[in-house]
């Protein structure tokens, strides 16, 4: 009886070890695993870099900074994405943002829906905050310049096999003279075998 | 016309007066337009601070090959389910002749018009998916396959258990 009660168990933990066959392990970041061929992290890792690369080593901001004797102001506007899948820009963009701010080159402002938040949040302290603590409104950054990208995507596919080419483009405009100073991009080319 | 000058004088000097209480408001480099921001935001204030310390999910369904696959299962089983409740329903109504049986659901109910031609594929062609019709026409080529079969793990476990009772037959019998 002793016996079959311990075989019970065995079996019992046997199985329920057998039936748990999921296996998740973190990996790094820079890691490269392509499981579909689709936009992956690695992607959004290469652009971040190069956009980087390219975005401080560009002639606009020392053209900038011999012009006005002061640190360019950048705010981010929006990247349209015009591919085939869904990316998030974000992704690459922030990477940028921190750049720009860990460089200390550039300035950077906050726009969309988290400067309305901030605003908002200045318009109620102007009933609830001590006077001392009180923000000002009108005494904002103004920016020089705007980020703004695009993506776009070609797919050339055959039977089983297919070639997908991302590019992404950011740039930079001068918001006083309408001037674009910076272009910076990515190209990735994939080739797929199913 | 000494009262209007007088009124003149005095609306010039109002005007002057609020300038001047402007300027004086003004902080160095301040924006002279900065009441009109300020009454704005003030106004909704209440709105854009609702959020704040909360997360906002503002997520998006990614391609699952897996989870795509289950999800269509689960629907061609309710669907299946649904078609025999109909069948069940239809039998039950009336003589059961072949204008009332055959041709109303067979045709009407589960074919071109309820359940075969709306996408019901994880993407919705939103991805580009090339073949968003499964199960259209009810017996076409992308037909859901759903049979109810035994899945990996229930074979695991069955093939599991059968080895595992086999030895341990084995040792309790010598």
């Amino acid at each position: 009886m002793k016996k079959i009660i311990i075989a019970c168990f065995t079996i019992t933990a046997l199985l329920s070890a057998v039936s748990c066959n999921r296996k998740v392990t973190r990996i790094s970041e820079k890691d490269q695993v392509d499981l579909s061929g689709r936009w992956n992290n690695t992607d959004s890792r290469l652009t971040a870099e190069e956009i980087i690369k390219e975005c401080q080593s560009g002639s606009w901001l020392a053209t900038h900074v011999e012009k006005t004797g002061k640190k360019p102001v950048v705010i981010v506007g929006f990247v349209k994405n015009k591919s085939h899948e869904h990316i998030e820009a974000e992704t690459f963009v922030k990477d940028l943002e921190k750049s720009f701010i860990n460089g200390g080159q550039v300035k950077l402002v906050q726009g969309g829906d988290k400067r309305n938040e901030i605003r908002g949040e200045r318009g109620d302290q102007q009933d609830n905050a001590s006077q001392s603590t009180m923000k000002q409104f009108g005494l904002e950054m103004g920016a020089d310049y705007m980020l703004q990208g695009d993506i776009n995507s070609i797919v050339d596919s055959y039977k089983s096999k297919k070639v997908i080419y991302y590019q992404i483009n950011l740039q930079l405009t001068n918001i006083q003279s309408n001037e674009v100073v910076w272009i910076g991009d990515k190209k990735i080319t994939k080739y797929v075998k199913n | 016309m000494k009262y209007i000058i007088t009124l003149a004088l005095s609306t010039l000097f109002c005007i002057s007066v609020n300038a001047q209480n402007d300027s004086v408001n003004l902080l160095p480099d301040q924006n002279p337009n900065f009441q009109r921001s300020r009454a704005k935001y003030m106004e909704q204030s209440a709105e854009l601070t609702k959020n704040q310390g909360q997360t906002i999910q503002d997520t998006y369904k990614a391609i699952d090959d897996v989870q795509a696959k289950k999800e269509r299962r689960e629907l061609a089983a309710t669907r299946r389910h649904e078609r025999r409740m109909a069948r069940i329903m239809s039998r039950g109504y009336g003589y059961g002749g072949y204008y009332n049986n055959g041709y109303s659901y067979g045709y009407n109910n589960y074919g071109y018009n309820n359940y075969g031609y709306n996408n019901y594929g994880y993407n919705n062609g939103y991805y580009g998916n090339p073949y968003p019709n499964y199960g259209y026409g009810y017996g076409g080529y992308y037909r859901p396959r759903y049979w109810g079969g035994p899945t990996f793990g229930t074979i695991n476990a069955a093939v599991g258990t059968a080895l595992l009772g086999l030895t341990l037959w084995h040792v309790l019998k010598h």
